[in-house]
C-alpha cells in the first residue's frame, strides 16, 4: 500500500471530527474523498501529514508508519499536501515560494534539479513564469492555487495530497487544474484528492470514499459512486 | 550655531546606531516567528559587560574577546529559546511575548549579580585624536558604531533576501504551517533567530560602550526605543528600522541639546504613539503588511 490510514480518531477539544477513519490505496492512483461541509476531510489531510494532532490510530506510507513524526520531515519522504486556503508565503516572490517547495531537499539538489523543477511547473502552470518576481499575496486567486500546487510539485512528490484545490475558481479555471491533475498522475504521481466538485472528482478518480460526520460511509470506483442513488442524492445534486 | 548641530547630530547617530541595532534585532526574531522579543535590550548590554569582562577582567585580546562575547550571547539566547520558547504552544504569541519579559528581568537579575550596580567603560576600539568637522568633534569610535552598525545592516538584509536559510526563516513567520509542509524545521529556525539577533544586539553593545558606559539596567530603555524603532520603521522591515533608530536617536539628541534634556526619553515614546495613531503601518511598512500582521 502507497498510503495506508488505520483507524484514526481525531478530536477538537470534545468534538470528534473522525471516528475510526481507515483508508488505504495503492500508488499510481486517484483517490478521492467527497463529503459535505465539515464532515472532516480537510482534518483527514492534515493528520495524515502530522499538522494535526491524532487521538488514536496510525497511518503507514510505503510501509512505513508516519504517525508521530514531525511534519517537516514527510515532505522528504514523499508525500506533499496543497493545504485548504493555499497556505502561500505571501510576503516573498512567486520563485522563492516554488524554490522553498523543494526544501525538503535542499541537500542534494544542484542548482541544475532546481532549474529542472521549476521548468516542470512552468509547463504545467505557464503563467507563473511570468510572474516569478511577483509577490505570492498580490496574486490572484487563481495563480495563487497554481502557485500552491507548484510549490507542492517542487518536491517532486510521490503522492500529491490536494484540500479543495478548485475552491473559489471560475468554472473554466477549474477544469484546467483538473486536468493538470490528471496529467500528474499520468506522469506518475498519486493523488489523494478532496473536491468541493463532487461531479468532477468522481469521475476523474479511480477510486472514492464518502465521508460523512467523521465516517466513512461508503467507498467504490469513481463509476459506481457516480451511479450510486445515496451518493446521487446528497453530493451530485439530484 | 552650525558646529553645535553638528555636535548633537554626531551624538545623536551614535545612540541612533544602536537603537538601530535593537530595532534589527526585533524585527530579525519577528520576521521568523511575529513574536516581539523583549528581552531584546538585555543583550546590548551583556554584549558590553562581557565584552568588559573578557578584555578587562580577564585580559584577553581585543578579538578573542569581541569573537567570544558574541557567542556567549548567542548560547545564552539559545538557552532562553529552548527553556522559556520552545515549550510553549505555537499559537499563543501573546504568551510568548509575556515570557520575554519575565526573562528580560531575569536577565537583568543575574547581570546585576554578576556585575553591580555601576557603570563599565573600556578603551576605544582604536586610539587616537578625534576628527573635527566644521568645529563639531566626531570620535574615532562614534565611526566604528557608525560602521558596523551599517554592516550589520547589510549582512542580515543579504541573509534575509539571498540566502535560503534567510527565506526560510521569512517563510516560518509568514505561516509556520505551511512552512512544515515544505520540509522547514520551524523549531529550528525560530531558535536560529533569537541567536541570531542576541548576536546582534550584542555586538551593538560592544561597540558603544566605550562610548556610553553599560550598566545592568540599560536594558529595558533600550528595547523601547528600538522598539519605536521597529514601529517606525514598519515591523519587519529592517531597512525601516534602521532609519526609525537614527530618526530617534537624532531627535533625542536635539531635544536633549535644544530643550531639555529630561525630556529626552519622551521623544520615542511621544513618536510611538504618533505612528500608533496617525500611520500604524509605520513610515516605511506597507498596508498590506500591517494586515497580514498576526496581531
Ligand atoms: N481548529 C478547530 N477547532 C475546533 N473544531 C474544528 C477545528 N477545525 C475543524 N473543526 C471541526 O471539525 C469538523 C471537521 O472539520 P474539517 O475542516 O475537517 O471539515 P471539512 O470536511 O474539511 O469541511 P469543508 O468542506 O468546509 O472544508 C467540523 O465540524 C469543524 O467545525
Ligand atoms: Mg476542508
Amino acid at each position: 500500500m502507497l498510503l495506508d490510514i488505520r483507524n484514526l480518531n481525531v478530536s477538537y477539544g470534545g468534538i470528534k471530527a473522525l471516528r475510526d477513519v481507515s483508508i488505504s490505496f495503492e500508488g499510481k492512483s486517484i483517490v478521492s474523498i467527497i463529503g459535505a461541509n465539515g464532515a472532516g476531510k480537510t482534518t483527514l489531510l492534515n493528520a495524515v501529514m502530522n499538522i494535526q494532532p491524532v487521538v488514536s490510530g496510525e497511518v503507514y506510507f510505503n510501509g512505513e508508519k508516519i504517525t508521530g513524526l514531525p511534519a517537516h520531515q514527510l515532505a522528504a519522504k514523499g508525500i506533499s499536501l496543497v493545504p485548504e486556503g493555499r497556505m502561500l508565503f505571501t510576503h516573498l516572490t512567486v520563485l522563492d515560494n516554488l524554490v522553498l517547495g523543494a526544501y525538503a531537499f535542499m541537500k542534494q539538489l544542484g542548482k541544475k534539479d532546481i532549474e529542472k523543477r521549476l521548468g516542470h511547473v512552468y509547463e504545467l502552470f505557464p503563467i507563473l513564469k511570468e510572474r516569478t518576481t511577483q509577490l505570492a499575496g498580490t496574486l490572484s486567486g487563481g495563480q495563487q492555487q497554481m502557485l500552491a500546487i507548484g510549490r507542492a510539485l517542487m518536491s517532486e512528490p510521490q503522492l500529491l495530497m490536494l484540500d479543495e484545490p478548485s475552491m473559489g475558481l471560475a468554472p473554466l479555471l477549474v477544469k484546467d487544474i483538473l486536468n493538470v491533475i490528471k496529467r500528474l498522475n499520468e506522469e506518475g504521481v498519486s493523488i489523494f484528492l478532496i473536491e468541493q466538485n463532487a461531479r468532477a472528482a468522481l469521475k476523474l478518480s479511480h477510486h472514492a470514499f464518502v465521508l460523512e460526520s467523521g465516517v466513512l460511509v461508503k467507498s467504490g470506483s469513481g463509476a459506481e459512486l457516480l451511479s450510486d442513488e445515496r451518493v446521487k442524492k446528497a453530493y451530485l445534486g439530484g | 550655531m552650525f558646529t553645535v548641530f553638528l555636535q548633537f547630530l554626531f551624538s545623536g547617530l551614535t545612540t541612533g546606531a544602536v537603537y538601530a541595532l535593537v530595532g534589527l534585532g526585533f524585527n530579525i526574531i519577528y520576521n521568523a516567528t511575529s513574536i516581539i522579543n523583549l528581552a531584546q535590550g538585555e543583550f546590548v548590554v551583556v554584549g558590553g559587560l562581557l565584552m568588559w569582562l573578557f578584555s578587562e577582567s580577564f585580559k584577553l585580546p581585543f578579538l578573542v574577546s569581541a569573537v567570544l562575547t558574541i557567542l556567549v550571547s548567542g548560547l545564552l539566547a539559545l538557552l532562553m529559546e529552548r527553556l522559556t520558547i520552545k515549550p510553549l504552544p505555537k499559537t499563543d504569541l501573546l504568551l510568548m511575548i509575556m515570557i520575554t519579559v519575565a526573562v528580560s528581568i531575569l536577565l537583568r537579575g543575574l547581570l546585576m549579580f554578576k556585575f553591580g550596580k555601576n557603570p563599565y567603560v573600556y578603551p576605544p576600539f582604536t586610539e587616537g585624536e578625534p576628527f573635527i568637522i566644521a568645529g563639531a568633534v566626531i570620535q574615532q569610535q562614534t565611526l566604528w558604531v557608525i560602521g558596523i552598525t551599517f554592516s550589520c545592516i547589510i549582512l542580515i538584509y543579504l541573509f534575509f533576501n539571498r540566502t535560503l536559510i534567510g527565506k526560510a526563516m521569512r517563510a516560518c513567520a509568514v505561516n509556520p504551517t505551511a512552512a512544515m509542509l515544505v520540509g522547514i524545521d520551524v523549531e529550528k529556525m525560530i531558535m536560529l533567530s533569537f541567536v541570531l539577533s542576541a548576536m546582534v544586539g550584542a555586538i551593538g553593545g560592544i561597540a558603544v560602550t566605550p562610548i556610553s558606559l553599560m550598566e545592568y539596567d540599560k536594558g529595558p530603555m533600550l528595547a523601547v526605543k528600538g522598539f519605536c524603532a521597529a514601529i517606525m520603521g514598519g515591523l519587519g522591515r529592517g531597512r525601516g528600522s534602521v532609519a526609525g533608530g537614527f530618526i530617534i536617536g537624532i531627535l533625542e539628541s536635539m531635544t536633549a541639546g535644544y530643550i531639555h534634556s529630561g525630556l529626552k526619553d519622551a521623544v520615542a515614546l511621544l513618536i510611538l504613539l504618533a505612528i500608533l495613531f496617525f500611520k500604524p503601518a509605520g513610515i516605511f511598512g506597507s498596508k498590506t503588511a500591517l494586515q497580514m500582521r498576526r496581531f
